[in-house]
């Protein structure tokens, strides 16, 4: 202890060697003061041995690096979030085996359900389903209320519009199942509702965390803002997305819908709607200098279709075109059950068109159709291909716009079935 | 005679040199004449490096010069100079001489010339204590730098680095002192430390054999050994070294 004195013998970068009187080679810190070999410095008994502190310094951050590393490789990645607003707003996270790996409540109905509902772990079909089930049973899905559901996907990976890759497969994938399992649930329950199931890109999902409401809610408040309609963030937080439409007077469908023709190169904007309960007026017109007094209907497929197409705008690989074939026999075999339902609930049905006339064999007649149509991806070759038995709206609307997709395949359907 | 020898270097460089220095000042004249006689060996070292030759008493001059200028560092040298004596002694015996040699070149070219002039004023210059004290101090200095610098260089050649010394050197001092002792043991049997020059390596089994020490300690302590058996080796040339580093001296006997 204390302090003592050496020759130094050596000057190093931090430190130098000195010889003490009794014999000792030390390395001893330098003195502030500076130092030349042959000069007697007086330095603190304790010799600090030092370490190489870069060499230390190097490896502790080495560890944190790895620590950091392989705590994000255990923990499971999520590659997409899907957004609930049904009144209880949640936020689910899959991974790539489409498992629920969080769910969180972003309202506190929202938290109120995921305690209540068990999703963690669930395969993302189960777990949607699960959430409308509880969503019925806690009575915020009630019948004969108009209901309203606005699912908002998420591709965790990439914020830009995706490119056709795996990744897309995953996204897509999760939508179809987002829908298809949302879909059945509803009309297995019998509580009609309104589905909306909107694209969100990462970009828009952070905006919306900021602003503390799903994405599906800020989508909905930027696009209402663009046709003219003001939602406050206060409004867009407290309000059910109903009690805004009534206040507002606006159409939630028509908004994510009119997203559409302008945005015709982001595909990740796309939406697919689906109102069983709503009337043909309150769907939205596209194309309204084309077609000024008839509402656009398009059958589910037809939308699905389009979808497809703007999703991958050259052509589509074979796998993704079996994934598509797959989900629509899925939706076919929905739509039956949907009919069901709908014969339960007594809809108000448009213009009329609508008729329990759609029948299997039709709709897969029309299904080869679309198929074929798909492969050659081009609208002429579509529209001869439903030349025959589709509307001629339809064909106006696809050299007009194509892959804009409209609602209302009952009232599509209905006119379908009136023409055949 | 030989006897006598090896005492000088404890005189000279052992811890007695103070009490010594002590006694001459006071008057001691048997003292002085004894410490005088012992020193011959250091001075005739420090001419003879100077001159690049061997020299002999009887026959040359430079030596006598050194001898008074020995006498004059004992006479001048103070405590409060900040330099060891030896280290004194050899300034003013390399300045005396050198001196002294350069008078004779100008004897040999132009002995017509030859004045005392010159050699009054260097010595007054000298005499001027401000500056015999700055010069003191910087001829000190350089020559601890030089010092340091060549025995770095040697311990080098036998493969040591004063980083490793450091590690090697025990923090122990029983240990140390036991290390030290092997050291004076291969350094007053200079036959070991010439093979310790030429193999580079510590003659184990002798010094074992020599000093009782185990193998074990002497082998951790290599480094140490060597490092210190160099410093202690060239006693007469680093002054500064080990005039800092209090060994025991001779401990081994």
């Amino acid at each position: 202890m204390g302090q003592s004195r050496g020759l130094v013998l050596e000057i190093k970068k931090r430190s130098c060697i000195v010889i003490t009187g009794d014999g000792q080679y030390l390395e001893v810190s330098k003195p502030r003061s500076g130092v030349e070999v042959g000069r007697e410095i007086v330095f603190n008994r304790p010799v600090i041995y030092r370490f190489k502190a870069t060499y230390l310094a190097v490896a502790s951050i080495m560890v944190v690096v790895l620590a950091w590393w392989t705590f994000n490789a255990m923990l499971p990645r999520a590659v997409a979030y899907v957004a609930l607003d049904i009144n209880p707003s949640l936020e689910l996270a899959i991974d790539v085996d489409n498992e629920i790996i969080s769910a969180r409540g972003l309202n506190d109905e929202g938290k109120k359900l995921i305690q209540r509902v068990d999703v963690l772990h669930e395969p993302l079909d189960k777990g949607v389903q699960k959430i409308i089930a509880g969503c019925v049973e806690y009575h915020y899905l009630n019948q004969g209320q108009e209901n309203l559901v606005l699912a908002t996907v998420t591709d965790a990976k990439r914020n830009k519009t995706y490119i056709e890759s795996k990744e897309n497969e995953q996204i897509k994938e999760v939508y179809d199942c987002v829908y298809t399992s949302i879909n059945n649930t509803i009309n297995e329950s019998g509580v009609g509702a309104e589905l909306i199931v909107a694209n969100a890109n990462l970009d828009e999902m952070k905006k919306a965390r900021e602003n503390s409401v799903t994405p599906g809610r800020y989508l909905l408040q930027r696009e209402a803002r663009k046709n003219g309609v003001q939602i406050t963030d206060q409004e867009l937080r407290k309000e059910s997305i109903r009690k805004l439409e009534v206040q507002k007077n606006f159409q939630v469908g028509e908004l994510m819908q009119t997203v559409l023709p302008d945005q015709q190169d982001s595909p990740d904007k796309l939406d697919i709607t689906d109102k069983p309960g709503k009337s043909p007026d309150k769907t939205n017109k596209p194309d309204k200098s084309n077609k000024p007094d008839k509402p656009v209907r398009f059958d589910k497929n037809d939308k699905l279709d389009s979808i497809d197409k703007s999703n991958t705008p050259v052509s589509l690989s074979p796998v993704e075109d079996r994934a598509t074939k797959n989900n629509q026999e899925k939706q076919n075999s929905n739509k039956s059950s949907k009919a069901n339902a709908r014969e339960k609930q007594s809809v108000p049905q448009g213009n009329g068109h609508f008729s329990e006339e759609t029948r299997p064999g039709q709709q897969d007649r029309q299904l080869q159709n679309e198929d074929s149509a798909k492969k050659n991806s081009s609208s002429d070759s579509q529209i001869e291909a439903q030349g025959k038995q589709s509307v001629s709206q339809n064909n106006a609307y696809f050299s007009g716009k194509k892959g804009v997709n409209s609602t209302d395949k009952y009232s599509q359907n209905g006119n379908k079935a009136k023409q055949n | 005679m030989e006897q006598h020898q090896e005492e000088c270097g404890s005189v000279l460089f052992g811890d007695e040199l103070e009490v010594c220095l002590q006694n001459i000042k006071e008057g001691d004249e048997s003292s002085r004449e004894k410490f005088i006689a012992d020193a011959k060996p250091f001075i005739a070292g420090v001419v003879g490096r100077l001159c690049g030759r061997s020299l002999s008493w009887e026959r040359d001059d430079e030596l006598s010069i050194g001898l008074i200028a020995f006498n004059e560092a004992i006479d001048r040298f103070k405590e409060k100079m900040g330099v060891p004596f030896t280290a004194f002694a050899r300034m003013v015996i390399r300045s005396r001489v050198t001196d002294y040699l350069r008078k004779e070149t100008r004897w040999n070219r132009v002995e017509l010339h030859m004045s005392e002039g010159p050699q009054e004023s260097t010595i007054s210059q000298v005499e001027n204590d401000a500056s015999l004290e700055r010069y003191i101090k910087e001829t000190a200095n350089r020559e601890r730098i030089e010092e340091i610098k060549d025995y770095n260089l040697k311990i080098t050649r036998l493969g040591i680095t004063f980083q490793e010394l450091v590690k090697s050197s025990p923090k122990h001092r029983d240990t140390r002192e036991t290390l030290i002792r092997a050291a004076c043991y291969i350094v007053e049997h200079s036959s070991l430390y010439d093979t310790l020059q030429v193999s580079k390596r510590l003659p184990m089994r002798e010094v074992e054999m020599g000093t009782g020490i185990s193998r074990k300690v002497l082998e951790r302590g290599r480094k140490y050994i060597i490092g210190i058996a160099v410093l202690l080796y060239h006693r007469e040339e680093y002054i500064y070294l080990n005039s800092y580093v209090r060994l025991p001296q001779g401990g081994a006997d």
